[in-house]
């Protein structure tokens, strides 16, 4: 008996740091690493300046993510709708971005465009009924992706192959839209305002 | 504070607190949870604008709309056929054939995408290029007309109504080759009974508008004219409470017609005809028939022979035929009555439910029947088709010197392919030496197909234009690869059975697969090649060209393009104009009598003559309405039961394959145990036999068998074995081969009497168990 | 939905127009029927009398969409609100451990939400009509195929289950154009592939209590009935026939000779 209590340390209750240390320690580790190891990043085909092209045109976003006639959202533009001002042979400004988009333009090629807001196939989501019926603003979820004088680097998650802009950049991701898009977000806010949740309102 | 075991496990408990009350935790589960719904191995349809295209399908006649999806990635695609709401017979509706459409267009595995060529010893098929592949056409052909034997080439189609038909005839013409044949179909037959009673070529039933329909052995549900244009009469038929129309259905078996039919008159196979000639004694006996029809040509005798009534009252007695035919004589006398009364009410023929162009003497049996009722360009009767406004795609071409190969011993003659494969094979006067087969995967669609197959086989060179690698293109020396009906030009005339005339055009909504050309361009760059009368005959640039020709008449092309179809606006009521050469109704047909004989004299000759068509009736039977027994009939011991087929829209349409998603919802009564195919027997028969639901039966005709599993249904007539049709293809990938066998590898073709069109409505069978 | 059995003449085109519209694959063997999806399969039935009386009809026979609830005569139970849920409940959603499936009470339209689903097939063995198919296989599609799907309809994958929805993206689409116009959904707007497609025109779509849709006025016929409606499932889909055998055939009121005939008979079904 004697030797043990012989052998017992005096411990200091500095030692108690140590755990708050690890927890710090530990917790940025988790912060540091899960964006990390998640996600990787694409680069987008071409240089994108939304800015400079909200400028020329007179009806926002709507310009050239329009609406087709049966009430369904046309999304990116395809290289048809570019050529409604990119009609010459000859670039209209002189960003290095620009010829390369010239090349895509005379081929009539498609461009391979990784697209931020993509939700995955069984998502059926209506830009009808939230842009138009209920008069949301489109910032209220893509956020100022319309300011942007340039295309951010597209990061997709490794696991999923998802858009990392649907699970949000936010390091916890407890953030709603336009940070984040996810399923909980959706219904959220149909709780919200009341709208039916019905799972066949949003997938298909 | 010193680094011990102690401080290090709070550490560590720390870390760990840590790095949980970081996202990477909870983050990753949900991840995790995602992948778990993440199916990238499924496709991902792109989506894209939405436009819809009308077309027509020419296999089925639908009217059809393409629903097509502009990606901006992949670009313009078809993803549905949907039915033409605005087309005027088939109002929408369409049949698996067109609603499965794509299942053929889009399936590269059965696809051709380039012209092969096969080498007969390895079987190895070797990918060449067009002007390769039609110099190997042309110059073969070219040679042959050089040596003079351009008559040893043979071409068949299936349409020759449509233009890439007209291109394939005035091609063979212009080289010299007098053999050119199509698909045998009740068109034919009609065309025949019409010319020979009224004058006219284009008799169709105004089935929407009539309130009573007796149908003479006829599939009219499950396979009659353009399918959806029926159904959609049909539609009209029913109502609540009561139906607006009343249906009979005479045939052996309980059909879909039979059974959605106000009354079904079973009868004996082959006996429909007699059944509508006792009616017609029925009527006169009991006086309810109009009494026009008295001033017919050959109402009475004529020129000392046999009038139709005289036959009626001499060889159809309507005890005899009823028990002949196995039919109630009451419920019979009563149903002629209803009929007779009727306001509207109209006797329908048409094809066999095997499929066949149907007999013409039964054909001819019904229009008197029609003629009885006095619905002769009545509205709900037998009217006469507007002909097609359509332009002939040049002049007259000299007749070749030689004769064809079938058809050459008969008065009139419709070339078809069995006749010509007969002929052929049998060296009779000559053999083939190239045979170009233009669509209709003669192979597998027969009508014997182990005929077309050694056809086949034993021509030194066949060339097969064909959309797919089907049974034929299997068996071709050199596969040419054509387009799609939703991917090319095309066009195709009125229906069977059509009230009006109605006129389809197809032209290309997606892209061709990799280097497939339309059928008509393959034939055009052919006559090109060839040069001198070929090109001059065909001087189109294109298919296109060519059609815009051809339709002239009914208006800018462009536009009847977009719209798909041209229609005669509503059936020609009135006083049918009988263009005989009595100028009138002809019960005894002069015309037939003057076309048989011209080969042969009066009297004794003529009897002969006739005998020599076929007809046992004789001289005296050979020119009105009668019946004769069927040939099956006459199979002997050996072949007690007669087989017909059992068709369904769900098994075939036409000449274009079944597709997956028709192989898909047959029931297990048509397709049983992955393979199958299942036959039908009444349980009374089988238990004669000592066969039991489920065995394994081998069905074997002096033609050709197949195996299959026997189910018994009582709605089977006894006696008989009901076959499904359209089944057994070697081709068209695994979702439809190898599945079930080919009726039309069982069935025995025979010759219409006077005709001479290919029939195979019955054939006579033995039924034995095998093990399997 | 109403369907006239009297006019079905079992062609098939509404199930094909169903597979085509919902991206269904085709397997190499699909004689095993019970592992063959089929949205809407086409059943025939037959009186069971001997020849030449033998007859034959067709059932054409989508998801019911049921609603649950006590059984009743049209006219009453189906359009009170039965707020009990041990009353009222869609026999597949309430065995549901993953709640991949709904009923909404606004469309009437129970759901299937595939990637939700943990493919353990309780709703499968719920489903009194087998109207719930379970993808025991990966779609082999031919190359080339995919090319002719739908974008509307996501297409599966093996383990899951799957069910006709009434064309559920039809009605997403009709309310887009909805939306943009301004206006309503009206009843031609929305209508399943079935309904267009069928060539007799044996099917009509429409809003089962909406006195301006013609369906509202087809339930009320004497004629009109629901399969197994004994079972108080509540179904959405109605059939007609003038048949009195073909009515009774459609609630289990086989005779005990009967029933013994038909089970001797095998296949025909």
């Amino acid at each position: 008996m004697a030797t043990h209590q012989q052998g017992k340390k005096q411990r200091s209750r500095a030692d108690w740091l140590l755990l708050v240390v690890g927890l710090i320690l530990g917790s940025a580790f988790g912060f540091w690493i899960t964006p990390t190891i998640l996600y990787a990043e694409k680069p987008q085909p071409l240089q994108f300046n939304h800015k400079l092209h909200m400028e020329q045109v007179d009806n926002g976003c709507k310009s050239c993510h329009k609406f087709r006639e049966d009430g369904s959202f046309s999304g990116i533009p395809g290289i048809k709708s570019c050529k409604n001002c990119h009609s010459g042979d000859e670039p209209l400004g002189n960003t290095p971005a620009e010829k390369e988009f010239m090349k895509f333009l005379k081929a009539d090629k498609p461009i391979p465009w990784q697209v931020y807001a993509r939700q995955a196939d069984n998502v059926f989501f209506s830009h009808a009924a939230h842009a138009e019926n209920a008069g949301l603003e489109c910032t209220r979820c893509h956020g100022k992706h319309g300011e942007s004088d340039k295309l951010r680097p597209y990061e997709y998650n490794r696991l999923t192959g998802y858009s990392r802009d649907i699970w949000g950049r936010g390091p916890i991701g407890l953030a709603g839209p336009p940070d984040r898009m996810k399923m909980d977000d959706c219904a959220k806010c149909h709780r919200d305002n009341g709208v039916n949740q019905a799972c066949f309102v949003c997938h298909k | 504070m010193d680094w011990d075991r102690r401080t290090f496990v709070k550490f560590a408990v720390g870390a760990v607190l840590g790095v949980h009350a970081s996202p990477l935790i909870p983050k990753f589960m949900d991840d995790t949870a995602i992948w778990t719904q993440n199916w990238n191995w499924v496709p991902v349809p792109e989506d894209g604008a939405v436009a819809y295209a009308k077309t027509v399908n020419p296999h089925t006649g639908t009217g059809a709309m393409a629903k097509l999806i502009d990606g901006r990635v992949e670009g313009l695609r078809a993803i549905r056929v949907e039915g033409n709401p605005d087309h005027p017979l088939s109002r929408g509706g369409v049949v698996p054939a067109d609603a499965s459409a794509l299942q053929l267009l889009y399936n590269n595995e059965t696809r051709v995408a380039k012209p092969l060529l096969r080498n007969r010893a390895t079987g190895v098929m070797t990918q060449i290029t067009w002007p390769q592949a039609l110099d190997l056409v042309g110059g073969n052909l070219a040679e042959l007309a050089q040596k003079g034997q351009a008559h040893q080439a043979a071409a068949l189609g299936t349409d020759p109504s449509s233009t890439t038909g007209q291109m394939l005839m005035r091609l063979m013409q212009a080289l010299g080759s007098p053999n050119v044949a199509f698909t045998p179909t009740p068109r034919e037959t009609m065309a025949l009974a019409g010319l020979f009673m009224t004058g006219q070529p284009f008799l169709g039933f105004d089935l929407a508008n009539a309130n009573f329909i007796v149908s003479f052995g006829t599939p009219l549900l499950e396979g009659f004219g353009a399918p959806v244009a029926v159904r959609k009469a049909f539609a009209g038929w029913r109502g609540y409470p009561k139906n607006q129309a009343y249906l009979v259905q005479i045939e052996p078996r309980a059909s879909v017609t039979a059974s959605q039919a106000d009354q079904w008159i079973a009868c004996k196979p082959g006996s429909e005809g007699a059944v509508a000639l006792a009616m017609c004694r029925i009527m006169i006996e009991e006086g309810v028939y109009d009494r026009a029809v008295e001033s017919a040509y050959g109402w009475n005798d004529v020129d000392g022979m046999m009038g139709f009534k005289s036959y009626l009252m001499k060889s159809i007695d309507r005890a005899k035929v009823a028990s002949l035919a196995g039919v109630s004589l009451p419920k019979l006398v009563k149903m002629t009555l209803a009929f007779a009364k009727a306001d509207r009410a109209v006797a329908v023929c048409g094809p066999g439910n095997s499929g066949d162009p149907g007999r013409l003497y039964d054909f001819m049996s019904v229009l008197a029947l029609n003629a009885l009722k006095g619905n002769l360009g009545k509205p709900g009767g037998v009217v006469a088709q507007q002909p097609l406004p359509l332009k002939s795609l040049g002049g007259a071409l000299p007749e070749p010197k030689q004769p064809p190969l079938a058809g050459s011993d008969r008065p009139f003659s419709v070339n078809n392919v069995h006749d010509l494969a007969e002929a052929a094979l049998a060296g009779k006067p000559y053999g083939l030496k190239t045979l170009i087969l233009c669509g209709g995967n003669f192979v597998f669609n027969g009508p014997q197909a182990n005929l077309m197959h050694d056809l086949a086989r034993k021509t030194p060179f066949v060339v097969a234009i064909t959309p797919y690698m089907d049974e034929s293109a299997a068996m071709a020396d050199l596969v040419l690869p054509s387009t799609h009906w939703l991917e090319g030009w095309g066009d195709s005339t009125t229906s069977f059975g059509s009230p009006v005339a109605c006129y389809g055009l197809h032209r290309p909504l997606v892209k061709a697969v990799a280097e497939a050309k339309d059928a008509g361009d393959t034939l055009l760059a052919l006559a090109q090649r060839l040069g001198g009368p070929a090109a001059a005959a065909l001087p189109y640039k294109n298919l296109a060209e060519a059609l815009a020709k051809r339709s002239q008449a009914m208006g800018d092309f462009k536009k009847l393009a977009e719209t798909s179809y041209w229609a005669q606006k509503r059936p020609a009521y009135g006083q049918m104009r009988f263009n005989t050469p009595s100028g009138r109704l002809e019960l005894f047909s002069r015309t037939l009598r003057q076309l048989v004989s011209k080969g042969a004299g009066g009297g004794q000759d003529l009897d002969k003559a006739v005998r020599a068509l076929g007809v046992k009736g004789g001289a005296q039977a050979a020119f009105l309405p009668h019946w004769e027994e069927p040939a099956a009939y006459a199979e002997g011991a050996a072949y007690p039961l007669i087989m017909q087929a059992a068709p369904s829209l769900r098994t075939t349409w036409g000449d274009e394959a079944i597709t997956p998603y028709m192989v898909k919802i047959l029931p297990d009564t048509v397709l049983a145990n992955a393979d199958k195919l299942v036959v039908e027997m009444n349980p009374a028969t089988a238990r004669d036999l000592h066969l039991y639901a489920g065995d394994m039966v081998l069905v074997e005709s002096s033609a050709g068998s197949l195996t299959a599993k026997l189910t018994l249904y009582a709605g089977a007539a006894p006696g008989m074995v009901f076959v499904p049709l359209g089944l057994g293809h070697q081709a068209f990938g695994f979702q439809v081969a190898k599945k079930g066998m080919n009726f039309n590898r069982a069935v025995k073709v025979t010759s219409d009497p006077m005709s001479g069109m290919p029939i195979w409505e019955l054939t006579g069978v033995s039924v034995k168990k095998v093990r399997g | 939905m109403v369907i006239d059995v009297d006019k079905c003449t079992g062609c098939g085109a509404c199930s094909v127009a169903c597979m085509s519209e919902n991206n269904v694959g085709v397997l190499e063997d699909e004689t095993e029927k019970i592992r063959s999806i089929t949205w809407l399969r086409v059943y025939q039935i037959d009186n069971g009398k001997a020849f030449p009386e033998t007859e034959v009809a067709f059932f054409p026979r989508p998801c019911m969409h049921c609603q649950g609830g006590a059984s009743g005569s049209p006219g009453q139970a189906f359009f009170q609100e039965d707020t009990d849920p041990q009353e009222a409940h869609t026999p597949c959603v309430s065995v549901c451990p993953a709640i991949a499936t709904d009923y909404d009470d606004a469309t009437g339209i129970v759901s299937q939400i595939t990637s939700r689903c943990i493919g353990c097939r309780y709703c499968v063995a719920a489903c009194p009509y087998h109207a719930r198919y379970f993808n025991w296989y990966d779609v082999p599609w031919p190359q080339g195929t995919p090319r002719g799907l739908s974008p509307f309809v996501s297409p599966r994958m093996r383990g899951v289950v799957e069910k006709c929805t009434f064309c559920y993206p039809r009605l997403q689409r009709a309310k887009n154009k909805a939306f943009l116009g301004g206006g309503k959904v009206g009843e031609m707007d929305y209508q399943t592939a079935c309904t267009e497609a069928c060539p007799s025109g044996a099917i009509t779509f429409g809003q089962l209590q909406n006195p301006a849709h013609k369906v509202h006025k087809l339930i009320q016929s004497e004629f009109a009935f629901r399969l197994l409606e004994k079972m108080g499932t509540n179904p959405k889909v109605y059939y007609m026939s003038k048949r009195k055998w073909v009515r009774m055939m459609a609630d289990n009121h086989l005779s005990q000779a009967k029933a013994t005939q038909a089970a001797a008979s095998g296949g025909h079904k």
